[in-house]
């Protein structure tokens, strides 16, 4: 099988399981079979080759399984979506073309990632901006201030505020690099760059950070922390900054569990959930109540107790943070191996494409772009399984959410437009 | 009936959920394999330690038939394993570049897609730098257009050394 059409081999699988996915939740659905069901599965193959096309003119030695796995992904997250409530599967189903379209821009536009080293302060600024821009104008929803309301459209800037402060953190890095592994002076016997090196990173990380308390959304900011850790480490290759990195978070974690009662209560449910299980812990219950009832290979698409007569979903939030255990309550342990499986998947080629970067921007912003997003999944999974507390953040391409998707989607043509200057 | 389709169609997804999980990897961890340093499209096969242009029995035949073969061996190199022998039977030549389909492939920033070309002349191996951004240098002397190479010379491409031996 020659590279270039390896893509579109894979494409095809991705595509028929996304078909099977609607026919078995219609047929549930309607209790009859029909083939309603094959015009969606058409309406995404066409979208995808269409989205395969683009790729093979503008960047043609890129990665060929990154495309397949995210189409995989991103149906799969409509299929449950379809299930779960067909309005929201249908503005999905919109945001999904509106990311296909900023995937194939940011593949024709950016030609050259020099040009994004090369604006590395506006990118920076802008990507700060975007975060600030929620505290002044935004609206909270569900206790967390990351929404901007614009006329129709509830957006979300930190999803793409984080794909520019990486870019930034990359750039600069590749600046100060040398800085950094040079160090002339020691404090206490530690090996410590100049301050006027550091002061920039500290500072936008640090500003940063207090935003995402202040804005309640601790998921982002975990993100952008481990992010800028894994960015210091492959430009230093010193174990250093990982070990005050994570005296820091520990530090810092400790510290906030003592100050604001909603870091409290997230600790609180994840170490015992059943002591207020109707109430703060409820969320977290009926997640484990859900996977619980997948067991094995799941009740099966369109089968699972999600929903309530109301139409609304019994887990909180099931569309977006939630939308793993639904998963896992209807295609099973197997089924949501499956899905971890695909994220280990697109993590590995990340991090390739990092590995085989001719040049050093180009690994850093691999590596950054790769951990924020293997971060994400991690961290949301880990969340509804109760592995680790629950931080709100959106499943990859799964989700439901425009401002999630299209980030996403901008995120992977970044990468293909790095594999293939590395090919 | 019904519940039999749905039945099916449950384990039939996760079949070939499975299915496109194990064909990903299988290829991607193939594609692995043939991409690693030194193998992938080089097509220098190995005959007792030494790399052979072409692979064939007849190449093997020339090279230890005739004790007088120009080889390239390499002093020191980030892509390639230091002390790899490529060798240059009567009528061969081979381009370095950092271009995988390379015959000597170098997978080094420095290092221009094509970069230099090796070639077995009636006087000796000969070296022509094909007009690459950090060219090509034969102890420490930037190569102009062609030159020819003696023993014990040191042919510098990007961060690689090729040291000049008859053998």
């Amino acid at each position: 099988m020659s590279l270039r059409n390896r893509e579109l081999v894979f494409l095809i699988p991705a595509l028929i399981l996304t078909t099977l996915g609607f026919a078995l939740v219609y047929t549930q659905k309607a209790s009859s079979l029909t083939w309603t069901s094959l015009t969606y599965g058409a309406l995404f193959l066409v979208l995808f080759v269409i989205a395969h096309l683009g790729r093979r003119v503008l960047a043609p030695k890129a990665d060929p399984y990154l495309l397949p796995v995210t189409a995989l992904l991103s149906t799969l997250g409509l299929v449950v979506l379809y299930r779960l409530n067909e309005d929201l599967a249908l503005k999905q189903a919109m945001w999904l073309v509106v990311g296909l379209v900023a995937f194939l821009l940011v593949l024709a536009f950016v030609r050259d990632l020099e040009v994004l080293r090369r604006y590395r302060y506006v990118i920076g600024i802008a990507g700060l901006l975007l975060l600030l821009v929620t505290a002044v104008i935004g609206r909270e929803i569900n206790g967390a201030r990351l929404w901007v309301d614009l006329g129709p459209i509830n957006f979300q800037p930190a999803e793409f505020g984080k794909i520019l402060l990486v870019i930034f953190f990359a750039a600069y890095l590749v600046d100060i690099r040398e800085a950094l592994t040079v160090s002339t002076r020691r404090v206490l016997g530690v090996p410590l760059p100049p301050f006027r090196y550091l002061a920039p990173l500290l500072t936008i990380w640090a500003l940063s950070m207090a935003l995402m308390i202040f804005m309640k959304d601790l998921g982002t900011s975990l993100l952008f922390f481990g992010a800028l850790l894994a960015l210091l480490y492959v430009a230093t290759g010193r174990f250093f900054y990982v070990l005050v990195g994570l005296v820091l978070f520990f530090a810092g974690a400790t510290l906030l569990y003592f100050v604001f009662p909603h870091v409290q209560t997230r600790v609180d449910i994840w170490l015992d959930p059943w002591q207020d299980a109707s109430g703060r812990g409820y969320q977290i219950v009926q997640s484990l109540f859900a996977l619980a009832a997948g067991g094995l290979f799941g009740r099966g698409l369109g089968e699972g107790y999600l929903t309530l007569q109301s139409g609304n979903t019994i887990i909180p939030n099931l569309e977006t943070d939630f939308i793993f255990s639904a998963i896992g309550e209807e295609l099973g342990l197997v089924g949501a191996v499956g899905i971890i499986l695909l994220y280990l998947i697109f993590t590995y080629r990340g991090f390739r494409v990092a590995v085989r970067a001719r040049d050093d921007f180009s690994r850093l912003l691999a590596t950054g772009l790769i951990s924020i997003f293997a971060l994400q999944a991690f961290l949301i999974m880990g969340g509804v399984i109760k592995l680790i507390p629950l931080t709100g953040i959106t499943l990859p391409f799964v989700s439901y959410g425009g401002s999630s998707i299209v980030a996403n989607f901008v995120l992977l043509a970044l990468f293909l437009r790095m594999s293939d200057r590395a090919a | 009936m019904l519940q039999i389709v749905l039945l099916a169609g449950k384990f039939a997804f996760l079949i070939i959920l499975y299915l496109f999980i194990y064909r990903v990897v299988r290829s991607s961890t193939r594609e692995l394999r043939m991409s690693a340093p030194g193998a992938g499209k080089q097509q220098w096969s190995e005959a007792g330690g030494t790399l052979v242009p072409g692979g064939g029995p007849a190449a093997v035949a020339a090279t230890s038939a005739d004790s007088g073969t120009w080889a390239l061996i390499v002093e020191k190199s980030p892509s390639v394993q230091a002390g790899t022998v490529f060798a240059f039977p009567p009528g061969v030549h081979a381009i370095a570049g950092r271009s995988s389909d390379m015959d000597i492939y170098l997978d080094d920033t420095f290092v221009s897609s094509k970069h230099a070309l090796f070639e077995t002349t009636p006087s000796g191996l000969q070296v022509e730098d094909l007009h690459s951004t950090n060219g090509t240098q034969v102890n420490g002397a930037e190569v102009a257009g062609t030159r020819l190479l003696k023993v014990g010379d040191r042919v510098e491409v990007g961060d690689t050394i090729f040291k000049v031996e008859v053998r």
